[in-house]
């Protein structure tokens, strides 16, 4: 696990606390896809804390590789932004999981495939959005999930410039999981508003 | 900055050099590749443009924003002995890939990215020979500084070419 952190944010309690929250809410995010792939996922939290924007773009791996990604905007007491991306192959494992059929039954994302896909997306974000609620005891609303099957470079450019903090520093927190016995890789990043807006005042006090 | 595999990465430019002249900016979401090209020096490079305005003019990024990265572009392309009133030039990207709203109502950065571009192309008097700009899905562009090509790739579709920026 890497932390890194803004030096003069370090001493933080909001930030740690984020990060404790986040954390907490990654877990249950697993859990749902433990439950939903029906197997065990190993998950790996590459990177959380404070760093630019801009360096998140190179988290999701090859720029051209195609992926599946699910993007949520979060408002309510700590508006945020939920991508969740899988590589192409584990997206069509993920839809033969979630439908009952043999591996290797789907072989391209069409709309069926697309609403399962979103409906992974709801449920992974969603479990991850109570557990930070549950921490902070406020109030978290997710929008509709949005599909895109792109470019990962693509998809990840699109949620970063769309925060609208690409040049700014941001708290956020990206895990990677991946299952044993189906092949199913991905990765869920986080990115909150609202913290780091409280951790510079925190800070300043 | 001259990066040995000719690839653009957000807020890059790179250009041709001996040993390399084929020039990239891979899966462009919202961002902007604008590609630049001298047809008669065959000098020519590609900007990987983010956001459409810097907050302030001296930033140590130029690149990134498209309002200091096309006269930063013109600069040092004059620099490498490409002639301003030879360049032609071509702009991909400012897809929209989600579908959501922007906050308060604004326009997706996208569109803001393709509108300065453009205004600041015009502005420069640079000619703007091709373009495919907006849509929702990703691009990666290539220009071949020998044949003055620009291509075209998409998700699941095979190269094509949108233009060649010759004379």
């Amino acid at each position: 696990m890497v932390i890194e952190m803004d030096s003069s944010i370090k001493t933080s309690v909001a930030l740690s606390s984020f990060l404790n929250a986040a954390k907490a809410g990654v877990n249950k995010a697993a859990e749902a896809v433990r439950t939903m792939s029906a197997s065990a996922v190993r998950l790996d939290v590459i990177s959380a804390g404070v760093a630019p924007t801009a360096r998140l773009s190179e988290i999701a791996g090859n720029a051209e590789d195609l992926v599946a990604g699910v993007y949520i905007q979060v408002t309510g007491d700590i508006p945020g932004h939920a991508l969740l991306v899988f590589p192409y192959e584990s997206a069509l494992n993920l839809v033969d999981m979630l439908l009952g059929n043999h591996k290797g039954t789907t072989t391209r994302i069409d709309t069926m495939e697309q609403s399962v896909i979103q409906e992974v997306g709801n449920i992974v974000t969603s479990s991850y959005l109570n557990a930070l609620s549950d921490f902070y005891g406020c109030s978290l609303l997710p929008s509709p999930p949005s599909v895109a099957v792109d470019m990962a470079a693509a998809v990840i450019d699109s949620v970063l410039l769309n925060t609208g903090h690409f040049d700014d520093d941001t708290i956020s927190i990206a895990t990677r999981f991946a299952g044993r016995k189906h092949a199913l890789r991905g990765f869920f990043l986080y990115i909150p508003e609202l913290p780091i807006q409280v951790a510079h005042y925190t800070n300043t006090k | 900055m001259q990066l040995s595999d000719g690839v653009a990465r957000m807020g890059q430019v790179v250009f041709n050099a001996p040993g390399l002249s084929e020039l990239k900016a891979l899966g462009l979401g919202s961002c902007i590749g604008l590609c630049a090209f001298d047809p008669v020096t065959k000098i020519g490079c590609i900007a990987h443009i983010v956001l459409p305005q810097a907050r302030s003019a001296d930033t140590p990024e130029p690149i990134k924003y498209a309002d200091t990265a096309i006269p930063h572009m013109i600069e040092e392309m004059s620099r490498r002995g490409a002639i301003k009133t030879r360049l032609k030039t071509a702009i991909v990207g400012g897809a929209q890939l989600f579908n959501f709203e922007a906050p308060n109502g604004a326009l997706d950065v996208g569109k803001r990215n393709i509108e300065a571009v453009k205004r600041l192309l015009s502005k420069a008097n640079l000619r703007l020979v091709a373009e495919e700009v907006g849509g929702n899905m990703g691009r990666t562009v290539i220009l071949n500084t020998q044949t003055g090509e620009v291509l075209i790739r998409q998700a699941g579709t095979p190269d094509r070419k949108l233009a060649t920026l010759l004379s």
